[in-house]
């Protein structure tokens, strides 16, 4: 049971929903083709403060963001050569592209000294996603790009070493498939697959799926 | 203006009675000590200075902090004779403002006539011209290094600003205060019609809260609007000392018992209990150069303690007018601590020694300035009938009382080695990080953030090997 539409020219990458769930996320897809039209920027204000308002352990607030818009100076091109081979066929579609770091140790306000925060990549991801979901809800898309050389962007922008460079993000308007070359083109045609529920979400022990999705009372 | 205009300059405001702690300032013996110290301060993102007056408690021998102090403090010339490192620093912060509010391009150049404030304290209490003022023309210098082919111009509060590119303007804090504007809506102050991008003084977010030009929920919110002050983030903290003495917990530096007040009569209850344990410090909450600080001792009785707390009021109005009470309060009350004395020749004098911190992104740097001495010997029995025995802020200050923080003699004569210093700048330095981190993330006593007792046993939190792959 799919709650929304796709726009009249989008492709139609839902994913059959059994169950209600939140438009945005259900349309939400991470695309390679994108049009030049630059993302609002009071749309892009709303992503990041969507972003802050993400929980985090001890409220760390450990992500950082770097905005490489194109056209605006030579962040855009130095944070796009960050991108690996694979990246850079579609990426420099897309006229935003964002680096999420996140701070690899945790301050404790009661020592004074950094302690672990093996959590980081979690509340990174948990930031990352709410910034995703109101683009999406914006009529943004975003493509999230784990392929891409840390070390290089923490060199070129000189970033201190307590914050991990941990992914870069592209941002846009949709764009059609067909401008992509072929092998891309398939991909981004390629219907999205999900594991169903059951091979999720386990009760009574692990491994065993759920009575939950079964019952007539869901149905 | 020269090294030696300069120069000239100091030498006249000191025949006026100025305070001459550049006169102390040593480029080769601050280079030969190793200052400014450098140490990390990963959390740091942004520009700022402090002072932190610490004593030597001469009962424990322990260190204490009276009281941490915001870019309204002085003393930074005491290092090298000069504040070009503020200055440099202040710099620094202006730019960044500038870029961040949209007024300086990628391009560097400036779309919008912008205005710096440099504000000093009111006149009749003014008497650090030798370091403001060359520090002042520090700063437009290094503004205008920073900002090739824009136009610069320097104002008094009271003048008309001209065509330039960027204005920066000195004054006393209530002359500045009358032309600066606050646009709520927009969350921007301006001058004289033109976008401020820098102030370097807090006391002026006091007077304008005072004077009903800025809303003092945004201060205390921390509100983004508030970046452009030098040291923004610690506005309210400057004025809660309370707070500041729980941020030196786990550090070389010992935090003092304390209290805070909302009524005069709460505060008489509160010293009374406090007495139990020796001699109480009160202090008014949003006020600055020893205003209305007094000192109680056991022997006396309730109504003494009223009127001086009455006093304490009395003298607040005086110095900021009579809209002055919503700032007076909480009165705050704090164990009355005895310093290792300094021997002149009417006795032993109390001291204390002001450490500059000065932090920029990912450190810190720290430097002692001056060794303050009291006006008067110390007096076990009647010390708190005079604060010149007890009190060593600027105000009213001799120059033969202002001593280096650098020289080894006058630090060997209190008792602090260079072991302590270090230890001193070193808990200074991460008192730094730990208000920055509070601040930002609603930590500390009474924040919203929860801290189990695992972390104050001074475990991980997380432990590192639980999400090993």
């Amino acid at each position: 049971m799919s709650t929304a539409q796709p726009a009249a020219g989008e492709t139609d990458r839902r994913v059959d929903t059994r169950y209600p769930v939140l438009p945005a996320l259900v349309d939400r897809w991470s695309p390679r083709s994108f049009t030049d039209r630059e993302p609002e920027p009071a749309k892009l204000c709303s992503m990041f403060e969507a972003a802050r308002l993400a929980p985090s352990a001890h409220n760390t607030q450990p992500t950082r963001f770097l905005l490489a818009r194109k056209g605006r100076g030579d962040v855009y091109r130095r944070l796009f050569d960050c991108l690996d081979d694979h990246n850079q066929e579609w990426a420099d579609r897309a006229p935003v592209l964002i680096l999420a770091s996140v701070t690899r140790r945790r301050f404790s306000q009661i020592t004074g000294e950094f302690h672990p925060y093996p959590h980081c990549l979690h509340d990174l991801g948990l930031a990352v996603m709410s910034l995703t979901v109101q683009a999406h809800h914006l009529g943004l898309h975003t493509h999230l790009m784990a392929a891409f050389d840390p070390e290089k962007a923490q060199e070129e922008f000189a970033i201190p070493e307590l914050f991990l460079p941990a992914m870069v993000i592209a941002v846009g308007y949709l764009g059609p498939s067909d401008a992509l070359p072929p092998d891309l083109r398939e991909k981004e045609e390629a219907p999205r697959t999900r594991r169903p529920l059951e091979e999720l979400v386990f009760e009574d022990g692990w491994g065993e799926a759920s009575a939950l999705f079964g019952s007539a009372e869901t149905a | 203006m020269t090294v030696d205009r300069e120069r000239l300059a100091r030498i006249i405001l000191s025949g006026i009675n100025d305070i001459e702690e550049w006169r102390l300032g040593d480029p080769a013996l601050a280079a030969a000590k190793g200052y400014p110290r450098a140490f990390p301060g990963e959390l740091i993102d942004d520009w700022g200075i402090l002072f932190v007056d610490i004593v030597l408690d001469a009962g424990s021998g322990k260190l204490v902090c009276h009281e941490v102090n915001g870019p309204n403090a002085v003393g930074s010339d005491a290092l090298t004779g000069d504040s070009t490192l503020r200055a440099a620093n202040e710099a620094s912060h202006a730019i960044r403002r500038m870029k961040e509010l949209g007024y300086l391009g990628t391009d560097g150049q400036l779309g919008t006539q912008v205005v710096t404030i440099h504000a000093h304290q009111h006149w009749q209490f003014f008497r650090t011209g030798g370091e403001f003022y060359p520090r002042v023309a520090a700063f437009a210098d290094c503004l205008a290094d920073k900002l090739p082919g824009q136009s610069l111009a320097c104002y008094a509060a009271g003048d008309a600003l001209g065509d330039e590119q960027v204005s920066v303007v000195m004054g006393d804090v209530p002359a500045i205060t009358a032309n600066i504007a606050f646009d709520a809506e927009a969350r921007r102050f301006t001058y004289r019609g033109r976008p401020v991008v820098f102030m370097g003084n807090p006391n002026l977010l006091s007077d304008l809260i005072r004077s009903g030009k800025f809303p003092r929920a945004l201060r205390d919110s921390l509100d983004p609007c508030l970046r452009i002050l030098h040291a923004w983030r610690f506005s309210g903290l400057i004025h809660d000392k309370g707070q500041q003495q729980e941020l030196f917990a786990n550090t070389a530096i010992r935090p003092l018992r304390h209290f805070a007040a909302s009524s005069p009569e709460e505060a008489v209850a509160k010293t009374r209990a406090m007495l139990a344990e020796g001699p109480v410090v009160l202090k008014p909450s949003d006020t600055s150069g020893g205003v209305g600080v007094s000192v109680v001792v056991a022997s006396m009785s309730d109504d003494d303690i009223r009127g001086v707390i009455d006093r304490l009021i009395a003298d607040c109005r005086r110095k900021y007018g009579e809209n002055s009470d919503a700032m007076i309060l909480p009165i705050r009350g704090f164990e009355f601590v005895r310093s290792t004395g300094f021997a002149l020749e009417d006795g032993e004098h109390l001291w204390d020694l002001r450490i500059a911190i000065q932090y920029e992104p990912g450190r810190v740097l720290a430097y002692p300035v001056t060794l303050r001495l009291t006006p008067e010997a110390f007096d076990p029995e009647h010390f708190h009938e005079e604060p010149r025995r007890w009190i060593s802020n600027v105000s009213g200050r001799r120059e033969t009382l202002l001593r280096s923080g650098m020289d080894d003699a006058v630090l060997a004569e209190v008792g602090m080695t260079d072991e302590m210093i270090e230890q001193a700048m070193q808990a200074c330095a991460r008192w730094t990080s730990k208000a920055i981190d509070m601040l930002s993330r609603g930590g500390g006593k009474g924040g919203g953030v929860f801290e189990d007792a695992r972390e104050a046993l001074d475990e991980p939190f997380y432990h590192g090997e639980k999400f090993r792959i």
